[in-house]
């Protein structure tokens, strides 16, 4: 028996450090195969997208793409069989200038000439609407939860509400919002002309030309804000949460011996300190939303529109407020689905397809990344 | 300080200010709880709707006959598939073993034109001179220095379209043109041979594939005449449904108007509509109740003579392609014989006035297999298929992204350096930011294109379902929606195994287990209901995908082809979350369509729902043992 018995100190054999090699070896291909096809995708559309937003000469990007809306491309040979590709609004003007010119295999191409300045600025409305409601309500929910509750019923139920809400798959908010804030009529619209098929109660405004009009949101730049802040909430609440805990129980009880109320505790020793925290939920949350199509596909998206949305709205101060929010509006990812899904593939489309992605990409990712360095650091730096 | 601290004594509504102040905060914190309710509530109340009208719709199928004749219409779908296979098979055939023959006769045909249509006065001088033999020989000439010119000048691509000619018959084609004589319109002897030759081999082949076609004439005719029956049957009833409606508003329009002779004439037209108590179906339906033997009769042809023709198909062909075309349908020959008998005796039992139980109405809702909607026969709202394809989809998904993730966890949060450990972190994370839709389009312009090439290199054709057919499938979705439930595993794992004590590690190092072994045996174990958790909340956030699967998972409504085996995962599907996104938009608010959808919608909050229940329960069951 003694002879049979091993030091237990011994090291282990070698078979064992070779399986032990292999395995972590094949552990590793797996972590690096999962970066590498994440790196491909990358890679791909920088490589066909970048050309189309970037060029050689000064100013370096291409300031056309960025700046003027999405329009029809037409696609065509000249005289010299030569290809020429111009937007809709250039080619009715050379039409104009030059009567005779040879115009042959005519073709044109939706949404696939100008550029990204509409759906560019639809998103970053939608955004902004969704930010300002979600900010609003989570932060005050993580305060709630963290400062006020105790662990009661109530509270075990918003967990339980908020965790769930996370898992809700997007096209089932996109659906909720359709009927709640699109469809129902309990959204008041202050406008000048009361629309007789969904308007449910109107009446006319004071001093003003115009009604406030129960008749809902309709396909709205709002609707589809609202929509999104609804997505974003959990993701908010959970970040806010985070950032208030990690301010030290000392901070409030030193503020509440000194005779504060809970609220002046809050306002003073707390929310001062969980800022950069609820900066970086904020961050986070944009991440979230502006990459989302689903939930604004039938709330908020168009595909087409002539005009920026504030050039659009018209009428008084308030009207045009009114008027601004419950407008449909362009959004990036709708416009890729739209121009990737929707119009038949061919040469002409390939650039307004790489190029919008490649911005949209740019644009989600840089905001993933700074909340991912934004949290690192938080978490790094609040170690009281 | 002392004032900046100081306390207000005011009270509203007896609540201080502290008061009010925790209640804005709470109020705020309760709308999490209200979104939730109003989610369920709308969903409910749009989709719970949605049974009633369904059933409503339903019964009018079946009283209107539409459901018998639905029978005669599948029954001939199935069968014109034979036909097309067998049609496929022959002209495979042709094309492959009669090339040659094809070509002379086609050629030929097409030197006719420009000779008949350019050669129109040789021809008429050809015509007249037929009793003067010096006038014929003159004209003979004429005629044959045209078509020589004729044929030395002609585009051999243009004749010989599809390239089916060799040179050595090419040129006899020309040779022989000459002979052709224009006023018998007789071929010359070279063609005629040819096309003899192609009839003699084609003969029979040719026979058996008429008489397939030809098998369900009476059938046909009975589903043209029936269908006609019950589609007006429908209207009909559907318009007298609204009629009292109409009257009414008729006659309320009626009394508005000014212009007398306006009014008299509305205030008829009103009168003219009958509302009856009852529309009478049984009167409607009987010549459809009556064509009971006729259908059973027409299935007894069809199915003698396809037997006797399906015999008839030759065993022996040339095209390898032909072939397995045939055993295709030589294969699908008995089923079909069956299920035509089960489809016959399904049919027989339809009566107008049976009833249709509402439970029974609400189970086609979920086990129905068609998802027809905008159809002038009839709207058939089948969650199978749907709910199958995202299931497939999501589970071919989990089962590439569960090794990728779990090793990835195992591997930053045991193997790797302290390095890695923080950059593979985030950069992981940050896959989890890559919006769905690009993903979509990377599957559509990239991801497509390169399976597809990869599936048709010939050593990897062992592979289940290659080479694909369809670009856009249940694979390609699939993958892409791996990479993004990578993330959610990852994290999740990662978390859970995080948080195994350290104790554990420490004391299974101690006694001398080595790193992989501790990993293996001690950590994974402990921390298994995180992981499996982890899986399930990836499973979750998958089946709720939409711009993945509206992109890429083909959007074609069917059940999958099981008969292709492990294949089925190339082929195109639709989803529940894609049907959603794709028909949402073009649906009028309140009509069975649109409730359908949010049925749909209501189908997908459950499943969520309880995969999120399930993982927190996991958590919480096996997390203290």
């Amino acid at each position: 028996m003694l002879e049979e018995s091993k030091n237990p100190f011994v090291a282990s054999s070698n078979r064992q450090k070779i399986i032990d090699r292999v395995w972590s070896v094949i552990f590793a291909g797996f972590t690096y195969f999962v970066l590498a096809c994440a790196l491909f995708i990358f890679g791909k559309i920088t490589y066909d997208g970048a050309p189309v937003l970037f060029q050689a000469e000064a100013p370096f990007i291409n300031f056309d793409f960025l700046f003027t809306s999405p329009q029809t491309l037409v696609e065509f040979r000249d005289g010299a069989g030569e290809l020429v590709r111009m937007d809709a609004s250039d080619f009715r003007s050379f039409k104009e200038e030059n009567p005779d010119a040879v115009i042959r295999d005519e073709h044109t191409f939706s949404y696939s000439g100008g550029g990204i300045l509409g759906p560019l600025v639809g998103t970053a409305l939608l955004v902004i609407v969704c930010m300002i409601v979600s900010l609003f309500i989570g932060v005050s929910a993580a305060v709630y939860l963290n400062e006020y509750a105790h662990h009661g019923k109530l509270v075990g139920a918003i967990r339980l509400a908020i965790m769930n809400l996370a898992g809700v798959p997007s096209i089932v908010y996109g659906l909720f919002g359709f009927a709640f804030f699109c469809l129902a009529p309990w959204f008041p619209v202050l406008t000048y002309e009361v629309n007789p098929e969904t308007s449910v109660f109107a009446f006319k405004v004071p001093m003003s030309k115009g009604f406030l009009s129960f008749e809902g949101w309709g396909n709205s730049l709002i609707a589809g804000g609202l929509t999104l802040a609804v997505m974003a909430l959990p993701v908010i609440i959970a970040a806010c949460e985070e950032s208030l805990k990690a301010v030290p129980k000392g901070f409030r009880e030193a503020s509440l011996a000194l005779g504060a109320t809970k609220w002046q505790m809050i306002r003073t020793a707390v929310l001062p300190y969980a800022t950069p925290g609820m900066l970086t939920a904020s961050v986070l949350g944009v991440t979230r939303v502006a990459g989302e199509t689903a939930p604004i596909m039938f709330t908020a998206a168009v595909a087409d529109k002539a005009k920026l949305p504030w050039q659009e709205a018209e009428g008084s101060p308030l009207f045009w407020f009114s008027d601004l929010l419950t407008q449909s509006v362009q959004a990036l990812p709708y416009h890729i689905y739209t121009v990737s899904a929707r119009i038949p593939d061919a040469d002409a489309v390939r650039d307004m397809r790489y190029g919008s992605v490649f911005v949209f990409l740019l644009l989600v990712m840089g905001f993933a990344m700074i909340s991912i360095v934004m949290r690192a650091r938080f978490r790094s730096k609040l170690k009281w | 300080m002392a004032k900046h601290f100081q306390r207000t004594g005011r009270k509203l509504l007896g609540i201080d200010r502290q008061g009010w102040i925790k209640g804005f905060f709470g109020g705020n914190a309760t709308l999490s709880i209200i979104i939730l309710f109003l989610i369920c509530f709308f969903l409910i109340t749009e989709a719970v709707r949605f049974f009633p009208q369904h059933h409503e719709k339903l019964q009018l199928h079946r009283k209107s006959g539409q459901e018998y004749v639905n029978h005669i219409i599948t029954e001939m779908n199935e069968y014109s598939q034979l036909v097309s296979l067998t049609n496929q098979a022959y002209f495979q055939e042709l094309n492959e073993k009669y090339a040659l023959q094809r070509g002379i006769s086609n050629s030929f045909e097409a030197f006719l034109d420009p000779l008949e249509d350019d050669g129109e006065d040789l021809i008429e001088a050809l015509e007249d001179a037929e009793d003067d033999p010096e006038a014929l020989a003159q004209a003979q000439a004429d005629w044959r220095a045209f078509v020589s010119g004729v044929v030395e000048g002609a585009n051999r691509a243009d004749i010989d379209s599809f390239g089916r000619l060799d040179d050595a018959s090419w040129a006899a084609l020309k040779k022989a043109m000459i002979d052709y004589d224009p006023v018998e319109e007789e071929p010359p002897a070279y063609v005629t041979q040819a096309q003899q030759e192609l009839r003699d081999g084609m003969a029979r082949f040719e026979e058996a594939k008429n008489e397939i076609s030809s098998a369900g004439r009476e059938l046909k005719q009975l589903r043209q005449k029936l269908v006609k029956i019950a589609s007006k049957v429908k209207d009909d009833a559907a318009a007298e449904e609204s009629a009292a409606e109409r009257k009414k508003a008729l006659l309320a329009g009626a009394e508005t108007m000014t212009n007398e002779a306006e009014k008299a004439a509305q205030i008829e037209q009103a009168n003219a509509i009958v509302i009856r108590d009852e529309f009478p179906f049984a009167a409607r339906t009987e010549e459809i109740a009556a064509s009971k033997d006729a259908h059973k009769a027409a299935v007894a042809e069809l199915k003698e003579k396809l037997g006797i023709a399906v015999a008839k198909l030759p065993t022996e062909l040339s095209s390898e392609e032909a072939s397995a075309l045939l055993d295709q349908v030589r294969k699908a020959h008995p089923p079909f014989v069956k299920w035509l008998d089960e489809s016959v005796a399904k049919a027989s039992t339809w009566q107008w006035d049976r009833k249709l139980s509402f439970f029974g109405s609400a189970m086609k809702f979920f086990f129905g297999v068609d998802w027809v909607t905008n159809s002038s026969w009839h709207d058939f709202y089948g969650l199978l298929p749907l709910f199958i394809g995202s299931f497939e989809i999501s589970l071919i998904a989990i089962m590439f992204a569960v090794p990728f993730s779990i090793g990835a966890a195992i591997y930053v949060n045991r193997l790797a350096g302290r390095w890695e450990q923080t950059l593979i972190k985030p950069a992981i994370e940050l896959i989890q930011a890559i919006p769905s839709v690009v993903l979509g389009f990377f599957g559509i312009v990239v991801l497509g294109e390169g399976l597809r090439d990869l599936s048709q290199i010939e050593a990897l054709s062992w592979v289940p379902g290659f080479p694909m057919q369809e670009r856009l499938n249940v694979l390609n979705a699939g993958l892409l929606l791996a990479l993004m439930a990578v993330p959610t595993i990852f994290t999740l794992c990662e978390d859970a195994l995080n948080n195994v004590p350290r104790a554990y590690s420490e004391a299974s190092l101690a006694l001398g287990a080595s790193k992989l072994q501790t990993v293996i045996k001690v950590i994974v174990p402990t921390a298994i209901s995180g992981i499996l958790a982890a899986v399930l909340l990836g499973f979750g956030r998958v089946i709720g995908e939409t711009m993945v699967v509206l992109l890429v998972a083909g959007n074609k409504i069917a059940l999958p082809d099981w008969s292709a085996g492990l294949g089925v995962i190339t082929q195109p599907t639709h989803t529940m979350t894609g049907i959603i996104a794709q028909e949402m938009g073009e649906v009028t608010k309140g009509t069975l369509h649109f409730r359908a959808l949010f049925l749909v919608g209501l189908v997908l909050f459950t499943i969520s729902l309880c995969i999120n229940v399930a993982a927190q329960r996991i958590i919480k069951r096996l997390g203290h043992a």
